[in-house]
């Protein structure tokens, strides 16, 4: 597997995982072996039990059949004794016998009773003895002997009691087991001692032992064991399976704890354990013998009970170990198989993450404990200015390149990146270096972040440093220090005091201006502390607070304020509220001017202008007056000159009326004359009376259609020129923002003029139109008359002033005079040119309004 | 019973108006039907029928023709007085003056007159204009209904 250096991918993480899970699945796995052993050992012990129970319910019944069957045999011996014992022939024979009647007879009878109840029942002989021991008879036919004492005994016991009798068992002076039973014949008569006993000798080797000896069931080990107490002792009554010569002769301490033969003597019953004459260690189960004192006790070897309970533990134990070791066998594969596959991803996510590092436009470097460079990305390159060869340390390295601390100093070995998280065994992030690649040149500068991997073990294993390209950053922010820099000086060299200050009044920031202004001596660093409460009123700060709050900023707050000494100056305060883009907070910056002298040539200008302008209002008011007295005399013209002239007018009109014919051509002409002046009188005065009017008359400024005007102007001139051969010329009018009915008048007033000294000229020609100059509008009305002379141009447009005599064309003089007031009242110009003879044009200008006035 | 002839109130102060008014009038034979007052005063009594009129017969003249310039009361002063008197309100009233002053006529309209002439200073357009006058207002114009 490919070691991950620097990467601790997710692929990479699930195999630590993995791996962690190992000792997981370690110990699953053996308590779930252990489980499946305790499940074997149950069932094997469960399988123990019971077999052993099966061994202790066999060897029980064993142990029972041979005490029934051993019961049995001696209640069938004592029957047979007993059968002898009633037997009236065997007991007449006997007596015949005894009594020497037909005695060979007798003793025939006796011989074939006795033999035949030998043979039936295999007694080794019989013998008919007489009450006090001598042997009469004996089956089969062999020499008698004389009854050995114990006998001798018994026969004494039977013929007093009158019983059968029966020895114990016993090894006869031949050495051989014995036991004989002693049967006494009855008398004829009852009452009377016996006649005879029977002796019967059993040999308990010919039945007894061996169905003592016969084992029902096969085993290797199994034996029955008669026994019985002697004394102290526990007797052996029968042949041993295991050793010879034993019956009678073995006899064992009846105290001996173990021997299952000494338990039973002791009071014993059912199944014991314990170890054997042999010292073999055997079960075994004690039942008595009803009807004697002995105790069968049935044993097999406890090897043969435990021997196939073991071959199975160990079957049991195999099979189980076989199951364990092939789920171990299992687990494995899959653990196995899984790890290969995590390998497999761990390849693709390191792959993954390898081209992600290599693309990575940040730089990345991982040293190995000692420092040495193991992996660098292209991006490291770039930005360290050094090939991958040259970081690996497989080329040299430019002897000039270097880093360097933030503020330009070569950075000590110690201080470099790879070096602080060695000595320090810590991370660290935000470290600034510049790296000089090449001498002279100007640093790239660089935010690095450093951190150690350490193994397993904790010893540090690589350390991974990172970094990435803030040379703009620091560029940037050296201009910001320029530009600081060049701040401070300006604000430091302002003649207006600057400040700036927390929402809270805590001064940020202020220059010597500031000092000098609010008259602040000794300290004059005040930064940190509250802005000095220079206010004398304190509605002042409220208004300046509340507008600051309102606007944002205040400009030119003009408020009494108070020096450190308690003099009074006037300070002009302005201030903005500036807000932090990055915090949000605000705070405010301001300046304050020590106004006072300022504020003094202020109120003098204002006291000088309150003084013009009451001047200009008398004055306006003179002004005013005279204009009133004006309006009154042209009232006046207009009203009370008129009314003589109409007097006049009428009253001669009557007296020609009233005279009719009696007046002479003389007199008649008179008062044509009258008539004709007073008309003239009429005109004059109401043409005065117009130009009074249109230098009074408020002006109604608005969009004017010029064109439309004209036309207005033009309709009463047309008829009265409707028998004349005019050609009229008339062009584009552009509109004007202008005095509608002023402007009618101008028309009137210059087209008839045009009209009135074309008077004799056929074709009239009369020209309108218009033109634009340097944003004004040029109209003008240019005709074929008479026209002027130019040596009294400047004469046209005075009151009353006119270039020919009443007798060649009537007029008041009044005319182009109104014109040039009109013209001039709407800040135009009016000018003429002509030749006598030749025509004239008048022309006049407009300013090009666009937005109509008050 | 009401008369038949039309009766016009003429309000002049100027003798030689009066005269030349009523030379014009008597053209149509609408002179002899005109009663003159000779200031605004004496209009006012005439047509209240109070001071020197108060015996005069209860009937209104078809018009009034009303010179501006008068003393002890000007014509807008008469004009107004009979626009705001119920009896009087529907009068017909043409001022007859010299004045041709814009604020003059804009106040005469502004008060309710029903024509603004003003006097030709030449007696044959004097005489037109007051024969023409005097035949509308006095025959041709229907006469409001008598507010009495």
């Amino acid at each position: 597997m490919a070691e991950s250096p620097v990467i601790e991918g997710t692929a990479g993480e699930e195999l630590q995982r993995h791996r962690r899970g190992q000792w997981l699945l370690i110990a699953g796995f053996l308590v779930l072996a252990a489980l499946v052993a305790g499940l074997a050992y149950w069932a094997w012990a469960q399988q123990a039990r019971s077999l052993t129970q099966q061994a202790e319910r066999s060897l029980d019944a064993v142990a029972r059949l041979k005490a029934g069957q051993i019961t049995a045999w001696t209640a069938e011996r004592q029957g047979d004794a007993r059968l002898l014992s009633g037997d009236e022939l065997l007991s007449a024979a006997t007596a015949d016998l005894l009594a020497g009647r037909d005695a060979a007879a007798s003793a025939v009878r006796i011989h074939s009773n006795l033999d035949t109840m030998r043979r039936l029942h295999g007694y080794v002989d019989i013998v008919l003895a007489t009450p006090d021991g001598r042997p009469l008879i004996r089956v089969p036919a062999m020499a008698t002997r004389p009854l050995g004492p114990r006998v001798r005994a018994l026969i004494a016991d039977a013929a007093r009691t009158g019983e059968v009798v029966s020895s114990d068992l016993y090894l006869g002076p031949d050495g051989v087991a014995r036991i004989e039973m002693v049967a006494p014949l009855a008398a004829q008569r009852p009452g009377d001692p016996p006649v005879a006993v029977v002796v019967m000798h059993i040999d308990p080797k010919r039945f007894l032992y061996p169905f003592i000896q016969d084992w029902p069931l096969p085993s290797a080990s199994g034996e029955t064991l008669l026994v019985e107490r002697r004394g102290a002792r526990v007797v052996y009554l029968n042949e041993l399976r295991h050793r010879k010569g034993t019956a009678l002769r073995l006899s064992i301490s009846a105290a001996n704890a173990t021997l299952p033969a000494a338990m039973a003597v002791r009071g014993r019953r059912g199944i014991v354990e314990g170890v054997d004459y042999r010292g073999v260690p055997v079960m075994a189960a004690i039942a008595p013998v009803l009807g004697t004192h002995w105790y069968v006790v049935a044993k097999v070897d406890k090897s043969e009970v435990l021997d196939p309970i073991r071959r199975r533990g160990w079957l049991t134990a195999g099979f189980t170990l076989l199951v364990v070791a092939l789920g171990a066998t299992g687990a494995l594969l899959l653990w196995r198989l899984r790890e290969r596959q995590l390998d497999a991803e761990l390849v693709a996510s390191e792959l993954k993450y390898r081209t992600l590092v290599e693309n990575l436009s940040a730089g990345v470097v991982v040293h190995a404990a000692d420092t040495r460079i193991v992996l660098s990305n292209p991006a490291a390159s770039r930005l360290l200015g050094l090939s991958g060869d040259q970081l690996l340390g497989k080329t040299a390295v430019d002897p000039a390149w270097h880093f360097r601390n933030a503020d330009g100093s070569p950075m000590a070995l110690e201080d470099y990146p790879v070096n602080r998280v060695v000595a320090s065994g810590e991370a660290f992030d935000g470290a600034i270096a510049g790296v000089v690649r090449t001498a002279g040149a100007e640093p790239a500068w660089l935010l690095c972040n450093a951190y150690p991997m350490h193994g397993g073990d904790g010893e540090l294993e690589q350390v991974v440093v990172t970094f990435i390209d803030i040379s703009a950053l620091v560029h940037a922010e050296q201009d910001l220090r320029a530009s600081e820099r060049r701040f401070r000086e300006t604000v430091e060299s302002l003649d207006e005091g600057y400040y700036s200050v927390t929402v809270n009044g805590v001064l940020l920031d202020h220059n010597p201006a500031f000092c000098r202004d609010l008259g602040i001596r000794g300290d004059t660093d005040l930064r940190g502390r509250q802005l000095p409460d220079f206010w004398v009123t304190p509605s002042d700060r409220d208004g300046y607070v509340a507008e600051l709050l309102a606007h944002g900023y205040v400009r030119d707050f003009l408020a009494e304020a108070r020096r450190e000494d308690g003099t009074r100056l006037a300070a002009l305060l302005s201030a903005h509220i500036v807000v932090d883009e990055q915090s949000g907070e605000r705070h405010i910056e301001g300046t304050v001017v020590d106004f006072t002298a300022r504020k003094a040539a202020e109120d003098e200008v204002v006291r000088l202008n309150a003084e013009l302008e009451q001047r200009v209002a008398d004055r306006t008011a003179e002004l005013d007056g005279a204009n009133k007295e004006l309006e009154a005399f042209a009232y006046s013209v207009s009203h009370d000159l008129r009314a003589p002239l109409r007097h006049i007018s009428g009253f001669s009109s009557l007296l020609a009326e009233r005279s009719g014919g009696q007046l002479d051509d003389k007199s008649r002409h008179y008062v044509d004359v009258i008539s004709t002046s007073v008309r003239q009188m009429g005109v004059l005065i109401d043409d005065l009376l117009q130009f009074s009017r249109t230098g009074r008359a408020e002006l109604r400024i608005g969009p004017v259609d010029m064109q439309e005007t004209l036309h207005e102007a033009l309709e009463p001139l047309r008829r009265e020129t409707g028998d004349r051969e005019v050609e009229w010329t008339i062009g584009e009018l552009p509109p004007v923002v202008a005095d509608h009915a002023l402007l009618r008048q101008v028309w009137a007033n210059l087209v008839g003029n045009a009209v009135k000294y074309t008077r004799d000229r056929t074709p009239a020609k009369i020209e309108i139109g218009a033109a634009g100059v340097n944003g004004e509008v040029v109209y003008f009305v240019r005709d074929n008359g008479v026209g002027f002379d130019m040596e009294y141009a400047h004469k046209l447009f005075g009151v009353f002033q006119r270039l020919h005599s009443d007798a060649e064309f009537e007029g008041t003089g009044i005319g182009l005079a109104n014109v040039k007031r009109i013209v001039t009242r709407l800040g135009g110009t009016v000018w003429a040119e002509g030749e006598p003879d030749h025509g004239a044009t008048f022309y006049f200008s407009l300013p090009d309004r666009k937005e109509p006035t008050s | 019973m009401t008369q038949r002839y039309p009766d016009i109130l003429l309000a002049e102060d100027n003798p030689n108006d009066v005269e030349l008014t009523l030379e014009a009038l008597a053209e149509h034979n609408l002179a002899n039907r005109v009663t003159v007052a000779h200031d605004g005063v004496e209009a006012l009594e005439y047509l209240r029928r109070t001071g020197a009129f108060s015996g005069r017969e209860p009937r209104l003249p078809a018009v009034v023709l009303l010179d501006i310039k008068m003393p002890r009361m000007d014509g807008l002063e008469v004009l107004r007085e009979i626009r705001t008197d119920p009896k009087l309100k529907r009068l017909p009233v043409v001022i007859l003056t010299s004045s041709r002053e814009e604020q003059d006529i804009i106040t005469s309209y502004d008060l309710g007159v029903n024509a603004y002439v003003v006097k030709p200073v030449d007696f044959q357009a004097f005489i037109e204009a007051v024969e023409h006058l005097g035949v509308f207002w006095a025959l041709i114009n229907e006469r409001p209904p008598h507010a009495d």
